[in-house]
């Protein structure tokens, strides 16, 4: 809906729109009330009362002291310093890669394009279980198991997911344009930096935040490549938290929320660009 | 249009610049945060374990000692989160980079055997290490490292369960600790004068509940077991009887009242918070770890250990079924040798009176009883006196291994998978122990298509 279409509504209709969606969203927000408001409070309240209403979700009194003894119980910095880091060229490796690729299919005419992008499309078929072997092997063999390498470089070699994405996307451009940068003298290499990548932000924007998530919530690649405790991420980290603190409610969800924060900062930062993205991409 | 292409070279030309500094910072930054070996020198042996939080520390202190009593190798700990554990080993073994060592749950050992992924410890012991390996070691913990006659875990950790008994509820409720039941009937009474309740009808505090089939069924001279021969020991009338308890019992509290109070109780191994502990729970049966528990997080708290009482017809007294973590080397382990002189020190093959220290520091049960009649275990039994009910269920005739079979994930699902169906009445114990068999026995089938032997 449109803010002219919006602004048209009456207000009974936009009273009821509201009142429909807010009901709808209760059931995702329900869960992350249920998480913050457990941080929140100490063992005797979460496990006192069994009755499930809003008062129940309301601490009282405020328990804000498991958050630091969350913090106490696993190296949080190191872990944050690690996970940062990897998002950051996951991110990088993953929006630049793909974007290139994306262009050559979507702007660029050579024989076997639709071959080569119906095979790339068919990579997304395979289950990660079915490469997960031979990745380990390559990586291995190369010596990079038990470095950072086996969980950044493969970002630099594009995603089928992102390159597709983006390849809807580029080819929503108007080809004139390209033809008359080209026509002007533009290398293609121009027509991409100038002319297809400012007007992709909202796209480039969607990859990178599912990439920034993807990466942030990995567990299984930190389990499979990592050995060594200082490189461990928030994910395994967390992972670690549940199998010994599990029944320290109060305290898991304090990590739990200190965990999700940053994904909710970061979503409430570029959900404009994000929501435009997505649906310019074909990816709702 | 040549001003403009140059300005565009000097762009790409500045983002390759960029793209090749984050490659390199990503891969100096990527082997930069290490933790720095304590021996450089000293041949690696990388060992994996799933112990966290209280217990890695205790592990950690064993890695230490074992470190500093020699000169050749240095035993690297890193703790694997249980849920990714086998994963991660299979992966490592197959991709050719496995730990050296690792912990594993026992009820793996025979499936990672028979894919051949583990290296027979046989081979890694002397003729004389073996000979006593072989004699010293209590059957049962034994019987579960072995597969086709071939040794492939080690235990380090046996775990038995036995109840713990809160003596002030006993007390209060008029009933006498002293003179514990000696049948599984009058436990069941006492559990249900134990047992508290609010206004609602909602369970407070448990008395005493009988569940865990695969474990109970052993007190009515039954177990769930596949021979040698291939014969089925599931669809018993001794395993139908036990469960027939287990469900008659759990009718009597209420299937949902016992569900919604367990979800409620805040438990935690390794650490100051078991239900036990805050009184949620009169009788209880659980694992030897929770002793040195006690000992060190409810010092006041006044209780006994008593193994589980047989039932009053039929009965086996002194019943168990072993399981724990399992010392495992892969078939492809760069280390094999150090892997085996860490695990002779941690188990005590070579010097059961040090090793003793190890296993009183988790509140373990030794291999051997050699171990446990050693001095230093003998000491800290007598401060730790109720550790003493298990160690009589561990060198019981009665106390078994689970079969095994490679398949034994497979029915250990099928057994928990009865008794949840039992219990909550979708199906009679006995239809629930027919399906089971019927399953198994289909399974088998079709692992035997498949080409494997069992």
């Amino acid at each position: 809906m449109t803010s002219d279409q919006e602004a048209k509504l009456p207000r009974l209709t936009k009273f009821a729109v509201y009142a429909a969606l807010i009901m709808l969203s209760i059931p995702a927000i329900l869960p992350l009330l249920w998480m913050v408001s457990t941080s929140l409070k100490t063992n005797a309240q979460i496990f006192g009362n069994g009755d499930l209403n809003l008062k129940a979700l309301i601490p009282s009194p405020l328990e804000t002291s498991n958050y630091p003894a969350a913090l106490q119980n696993m190296p949080f910095l190191v872990y944050l310093r690690n996970t940062l880091l990897l998002c950051i060229f996951g991110v990088v490796g993953a929006v630049t890669s793909s974007a290139v690729v994306a262009y050559g299919f979507a702007k660029i005419e050579f024989p076997g394009r639709n071959t080569l992008f119906g095979l790339m499309i068919a990579t997304m078929a395979l289950p990660g279980q079915v490469t997960m072997i031979p990745i380990f092997s390559l990586f291995r063999s190369l010596g990079w198991y038990g470095s950072y390498l086996p969980l950044i470089v493969p970002a630099f070699t594009a995603s089928a997911y992102y390159v597709f994405l983006l390849t809807q996307f580029f080819k929503t451009i108007p080809t004139e344009m390209s033809e008359a940068a080209r026509v002007d003298g533009a290398t293609e290499w121009r027509i991409f930096l100038q002319l297809i990548i400012p007007l992709s932000r909202p796209a480039l924007a969607t990859c990178a935040l599912f990439q920034f998530i993807g990466t942030w919530n990995d567990f299984l690649g930190p389990l499979l490549y990592l050995n060594d405790p200082a490189k461990y991420t928030l994910a395994y980290g967390l992972q670690q938290f549940v199998s010994h603190y599990g029944g320290f409610f109060a305290q898991l969800m304090a990590a739990a929320t200190i965990f999700t924060l940053p994904i909710i900062i970061l979503f409430f930062f570029a959900q404009r660009t994000f929501i435009q993205g997505i649906s310019t991409t074909g990816g709702k | 249009m040549a001003v403009n292409d140059s300005t565009t070279r000097s762009r790409i030309k500045g983002y390759a610049l960029l793209a090749l500094a984050i490659i390199v910072t990503a891969v100096v930054l990527a082997t930069g945060n290490e933790t720095p070996r304590k021996y450089p020198h000293r041949k690696i042996v990388r060992f994996w374990h799933r112990w966290q939080g209280d217990w890695e520390k205790q592990v950690q202190k064993i890695v230490d000692a074992f470190n500093q009593s020699q000169t050749e190798y240095e035993v690297v700990a890193v703790s694997v989160p249980s849920g990714g554990s086998d994963a991660k080993f299979i992966l490592g073994v197959i991709g050719g980079d496995p730990p050296d060592l690792m912990s594993m749950f026992s009820g793996a050992v025979p499936n990672l055997a028979a894919n051949g992924f583990l290296a027979p410890l046989d081979s890694l012991m002397t003729p004389d290490e073996k000979a006593r390996f072989f004699k010293d070691s209590y059957p049962s913990i034994r019987d579960i490292g072995t597969y086709k006659g071939k040794c492939y875990g080690v235990t380090i950790g046996a775990d038995l369960m036995a109840l713990y008994v809160n003596v002030k509820q006993l007390r209060d409720a008029g009933l006498d600790p002293d003179k514990f039941p000696k049948t599984l009937e009058e436990l069941e009474d006492w559990g249900l004068k134990l047992n508290q309740y609010d206004k609602k009808g909602n369970l407070t505090r448990l008395g005493f509940l009988l569940n865990d089939i695969g474990y109970v069924s052993h007190y009515f001279g039954g177990g769930f077991d596949v021979k040698d021969d291939g014969r089925l020991l599931l669809n018993t009338p001794q395993n139908q009887r036990a469960l027939e308890t287990i469900v008659n019992y759990r009718k009597k509290l209420g299937f949902e009242n016992v569900l919604r109070f367990q979800a409620g109780l805040n438990d935690i191994e390794g650490a100051a918070s078991w239900a036990f502990m805050h009184g949620d729970l009169s009788i209880t049966y659980d694992g030897q770890w929770r002793v040195e528990e006690l000992r060190k997080f409810k010092p006041d708290l006044e209780y006994r250990v008593y193994p589980i009482p047989a039932p009053k017809e039929g009965g086996t007294p002194l019943g168990g079924l072993v399981g724990g973590n399992y010392m495992i080397v892969p078939v492809s382990a760069k280390q094999k040798k150090g892997a085996w002189e860490f695990l002779k020190f941690w188990t005590g093959l070579d010097n059961p009176d040090r090793a003793a220290t190890f296993y009183n520091m988790g509140g373990w049960l030794p291999y051997s009883p050699a171990v446990a009649n050693s001095p230093t275990f003998q000491k800290w039994l007598k401060k730790d006196h109720q550790f003493q009910a298990f160690l009589d269920i561990l060198a019981s005739p009665n106390c078994k291994a689970p079969p095994p079979i490679a398949n034994l994930q497979f029915l250990n699902d099928l057994i928990t998978r009865a008794e949840d169906e039992a219990t909550r009445g979708d199906v009679t114990p006995k239809e629930a122990l027919q399906e089971l068999e019927d399953k198994f026995k289909e399974e088998r089938n079709k692992r035997r298509e498949l080409g494997y032997d069992e």
